[in-house]
């Protein structure tokens, strides 16, 4: 029902993902993305982002590790499915190959 | 302890987000929300700060609501998408019957909006001073030898009288309007300003921008800008503590008030301290000034009362006061009243007003005007949409059949309904600023539909029309909801049980409009009477054009310039008739100077009475050779005058002497060397009063006669000899305009009963139209048969138009007598009035038969010569 194109947004978001592998939840993803990336995302917009992801397949979550701190809720853990490593290697895939067919005069030209 | 109540997040958001989010996006987002917030109170951020941010991104997770999904939601939300849908299929499938009823509906419904606007200005006048219930104004009654003067104005000396000897009053301050030029380098404007007593902005409450307000008038030479002054002398700059000239001398500007309200029977760009005219005065004549004697009706008074309950002690008080100052020939049937500050815009009718006040009565009018059209229109979507229903019937029993309950039948007809009202009260609001520029002009108004109480009048409007399209459907739609599918499907359809009710409701329809037009008929031929009644004098083909100063010394050279030309027949210079012409005190030989006349006099050059055609009865014109010898003056009074004077048989070479305004003073005397006729040298509202004209070599207004059509060639030579003479700008006014705009309020008055004659015209006939449309649909099939049978066409034509005819006139007959009432209720407020003919009466009622008849002719005419198998067939 729903596309299932990347949007810039959560493609970066599905990379923070893999990246923190098993420890990716609201927060962790959240200081990621500010160190890494120097995106200040609100945990809302995140996780609407991380929503629609596993809406379209290419994440999957579990409930886990409550925490005091987190006054004993438990964190949503999100982990990548395969076909989300699938659109992640596509959607790079298909930039290499817009680098590739960049002709070498363009950018010289340009500056 | 108290540290971790401090260190909680806060409850009602976390309740609030439980709510609204499912169970495992609330586990994570509310473990997300909490270690964001005991991780930022770990890095030292305050615990106030910490909840702020907690609040803050956790509003942002209720994006992620979801609705429950709930049939009741689902299916309702499914029935307003069917009632759009029916909605638009209904529109399209009887486009003519909705655009024709849409258009009456916004027409009433844009006219409704204009005239509560206008009302709503009218009434709001002076209703902006915080003290407005305690401030009146000192009005003064004299009566003299036999007239009755009713004057907005009072005496100078009156303000320190009334503080000093009646306890009760708190404030008096007076007020003197006047024009006078200021100057700042090269920027040189006349002004209307007033001049106001130091304690002005402590009875009015005008909006400060600038300055210090109790300081503002206390030095003489000081002056108060408005705002839209500040602008046009200063621009941008603060203009507080800098100096503007008038006549050479400087006023320092002590402060900026914000411009002010339309709404305000005061207008005036500047205020200067009456002090400031006051020691001018002393200055000029040397004397203790004019202004301290209690002759001179000359400054407007406004009290301010301890407060408004006393107001009947204060002026059972008044009577002293004329007793103890008023000169002796004042106090016989002399009078001060208190007049209520908001009564001035209104229900004045006082003399010396400052600008031409409101009247109540065109305020009731148009109430009348605007509730009735409501009413009209309201009737016409009770009538039609009864009968729309009614022929929906199978309709409502097939949805009854198919399962829809009672409630949501009659919710999915008023909801239609509605949408009609809904719809034509937007198109309505968006007619009303597309014309509100041409409406302001109309009522000579600055409204504006965007402030803060037309937008209220547009919400009442939006409520009103709700009601009434509610109000349309309900009772027929209970009616035919609340029965069976069976009888709802097998009844036929037609109702023709509220026959009489419906033409009673358009014979209303039809006598509303005849009142109107009959009115609007009348109020036109009195101003066309105004315009047309013969004055006395010959008031076409005259220029007027008002002197300066700088021409005073040169008139006779100016005069003898003009004449040259061969289209110039007579030129005069003196006061043209038609603006104002001021009282002084006259004795007439052998008469006490304790009991003078008090006569408007004008100095007029000695070819005034020809310039004019001003008849001559007795005596002699004037002779320019009396002007040398000084010591007597030569008078020409009119018949009235020599009336009131008792010497109307042989006034000729009698003498009069005549006071120096304001004072006890004879300044000069002078012989009547000729009666003349009466004339109108006011407006026709007003019979014609006594006039003395006195010779003088002339100053105040040219009056330049001009052969007959041949204005417009003579204005560049005219304009040649002005600039010859004068460095001012040429200006000229012609008088037959000049004596039009005496009767504006009128034309205004008439432009707008036109507007709304014709919106009610249309009203009823779209109310018949449609409604015969819908009578004659229902009975076609009678019609068919009788086809049939033989009737012809005749027969049928006028079988239905004697019922039309029939009620049309009943309805205009009732409305004789009303329009009559009204029409002589307007009349009654003029001096000379029409006669109400029957004339009108038989115009009016005639277009609105004629109109009427014609708006049921189509669907008349289409039953009458259908062709009778066509429609057989269609059953």
């Amino acid at each position: 029902m729903k596309g299932t194109n990347l949007g810039e947004f959560e493609e970066l978001v599905l990379l923070v993902v893999a990246v923190l592998f098993d420890e990716a939840y609201g927060v962790s993803i959240q200081e990621e993305l500010s160190s890494r990336c120097d995106r200040n995302a609100t945990l809302s917009t995140i996780h609407v982002a991380l929503h629609r992801l596993e809406e379209k397949g290419y994440l999957e979550s579990r409930l886990d590790g409550a925490t005091n701190e987190r006054g004993g809720r438990r964190k949503l853990l999100f982990r990548v499915t395969k076909s989300g490593k699938r659109a992640l290697a596509s959607a790079k895939e298909m930039r290499n190959e817009l680098w590739q067919s960049i002709p070498k005069s363009a950018f010289n030209l340009s500056v | 302890m108290k540290n971790t109540v401090k260190n909680k997040s806060p409850q009602w958001m976390r309740t609030l987000l439980s709510n609204f989010l499912e169970s495992r996006t609330l586990e994570a987002s509310l473990g997300d929300l909490e270690e964001k917030f005991q991780g930022r109170l770990r890095n030292g951020l305050s615990p106030w700060k910490a909840k702020l941010l907690f609040i803050a991104e956790g509003l942002g997770f209720l994006r992620m609501t979801r609705l429950k999904s709930d049939a009741s939601v689902q299916t309702t939300i499914n029935m307003i998408r069917h009632t759009f849908l029916f909605f638009g299929r209904l529109v399209r499938k009887d486009w003519s019957y909705y655009l024709v009823s849409m258009l009456g509906l916004t027409l009433s419904l844009t006219s409704f909006i204009f005239i509560m606007m206008f009302i709503h200005d009218e009434l709001s006048y002076d209703q902006f001073h915080d003290d407005k219930d305690r401030l009146f104004r000192l009005t003064t009654h004299l009566k003299l030898s036999d007239v009755e003067y009713n004057l907005a104005t009072s005496q100078f000396p009156a303000a320190s009288a009334l503080k000093s000897e009646i306890p009760e009053v708190d404030l008096a301050v007076r007020v003197f309007p006047q024009e006078i030029e200021f100057a700042l380098n090269d920027k040189k404007h006349r002004e209307s300003i007033i001049m106001a007593d130091e304690y002005f902005f402590d009875a009015f409450s005008f909006t400060w921008l600038a300055g210090d307000r109790e300081e503002a008038l206390r030095n003489p030479a000081s002056v108060v800008l408005c705002e839209r002054m500040s602008k046009k002398y200063f621009g941008s700059e603060d203009p507080v503590g800098k100096t503007l000239l008038v006549y050479d001398q400087p006023l320092t500007v002590t402060g900026v008030i914000e411009d002010v309200p339309k709404q305000s029977h005061l207008k005036f760009g500047a205020i200067i301290p009456l002090q400031y005219q006051l020691n001018a005065w002393k200055r000029e004549t040397g004397l203790e000034g004019r202004e301290n004697k209690w002759f001179w009706v000359g400054t407007y008074t406004y009290v301010r009362l301890r407060d408004a309950t006393v107001l009947n002690d204060v002026e059972a008080k008044l009577p002293f006061l004329i007793n103890k100052y008023f000169p002796d020939r004042y106090k016989q049937g002399g009078a001060f009243h208190l007049q209520p500050l908001s009564d001035i815009h209104l229900t004045s009718a006082l003399s010396n007003e400052m600008e031409p006040p409101g009247n109540i009565l065109y305020v009731r009018l148009f109430s009348v005007v605007g509730v009735v059209i409501m009413i009209v229109s309201a009737i016409n979507l009770v009538n039609l949409s009864s009968f729309k229903i009614s022929s929906r019937m199978r309709e409502v029993g097939i949805r009854k059949f198919l399962g829809q309950d009672t409630i949501r039948i009659i919710m999915q007809l008023s909801t239609e309904s509605m949408l009609i009202g809904l719809l034509a009260f937007a198109i309505a609001i968006i007619l009303c600023n597309i014309f509100l520029t041409s409406f302001n002009n109309l009522v000579q108004k600055e409204l504006n539909l965007f402030s803060f109480p037309n937008l209220l009048i547009g919400g009442i409007t939006l409520v009103i029309i709700l009601l009434i399209s509610l109000m349309a459907v309900v009772r027929p739609a209970i009616r035919y909801a609340a029965k069976t599918s069976r009888t709802l499907l097998l009844q036929r359809s037609g109702d023709p049980t509220h026959a009489g009710e419906r033409n009673i409701l358009i014979g209303f329809q039809v006598c509303f409009s005849f009142v109107l037009l009959v009115f609007s008929f009348i109020v036109s031929s009195q101003i066309d009477y105004f315009k047309n009644k013969e004055l006395g004098f010959d008031k076409e083909n005259v220029m007027l054009i008002e002197l300066s100063e700088d021409i005073y010394g040169h008139v006779e050279a100016f005069k003898s310039e003009l004449a040259k030309s061969k289209k110039v027949i007579e030129v005069s210079i003196g006061v043209a008739p038609g603006s104002a012409h001021h009282g002084w005190r006259f004795v007439p030989e052998g008469g006490s100077e304790e009991k003078p006349f008090l006569f408007p006099l004008a100095w007029v050059d000695y070819n005034y009475l020809n310039t004019l055609k001003i008849k001559l009865l007795k005596g002699e014109n004037f002779n320019p050779l009396d002007l040398k010898k000084d010591s007597l003056w030569s008078f020409l009074i009119n018949k009235r005058a020599a009336m009131e004077l008792g010497w109307a048989d042989d006034p000729i070479n009698r003498r009069m002497k005549v006071f120096a305004a304001g004072t006890t003073e004879i300044m000069a005397e002078g012989r009547i060397v000729g009666i003349i006729d009466d004339y109108h040298y006011e407006s026709l509202h007003k019979p014609v009063k006594p006039v003395v004209l006195t010779l003088n070599d002339g100053f105040g207004t040219a009056m330049v006669r001009v052969a007959d059509g041949s204005l417009q060639e003579t204005i560049p030579f005219l304009k040649k000899t002005w600039t010859k003479f004068s460095e001012q700008p040429f200006t000229y006014e012609l008088l037959d305009e000049q004596l039009d705009t005496l009767y504006a309020n009128e034309v205004k008055l008439s432009n707008l009963i036109l507007f709304f004659t014709v919106i009610a015209l249309y009203l009823t006939c779209y109310g018949m139209f449609a409604l015969s449309s819908l009578l004659f649909r229902s009975r076609l099939k009678e019609v068919t048969i009788r086809k049939v049978f033989g009737a012809n066409q005749l027969n049928i034509i006028t079988q239905f138009y004697s019922r039309y005819a029939a009620f049309t006139l009943a309805a205009i007959v009732t409305g004789v007598p009303v329009s009559f009432y009204v029409s002589n209720l307007w009349l009654q407020t003029f001096e000379y009035r029409i006669h109400i003919g029957s004339t009108f009466f038989f115009l009016a009622g005639g277009c609105v038969f004629i109109v009427g008849l014609l708006s049921v002719s189509y669907y008349l005419m289409l039953v009458a010569f259908s062709n009778p198998i066509k429609f057989l067939r269609s059953e």
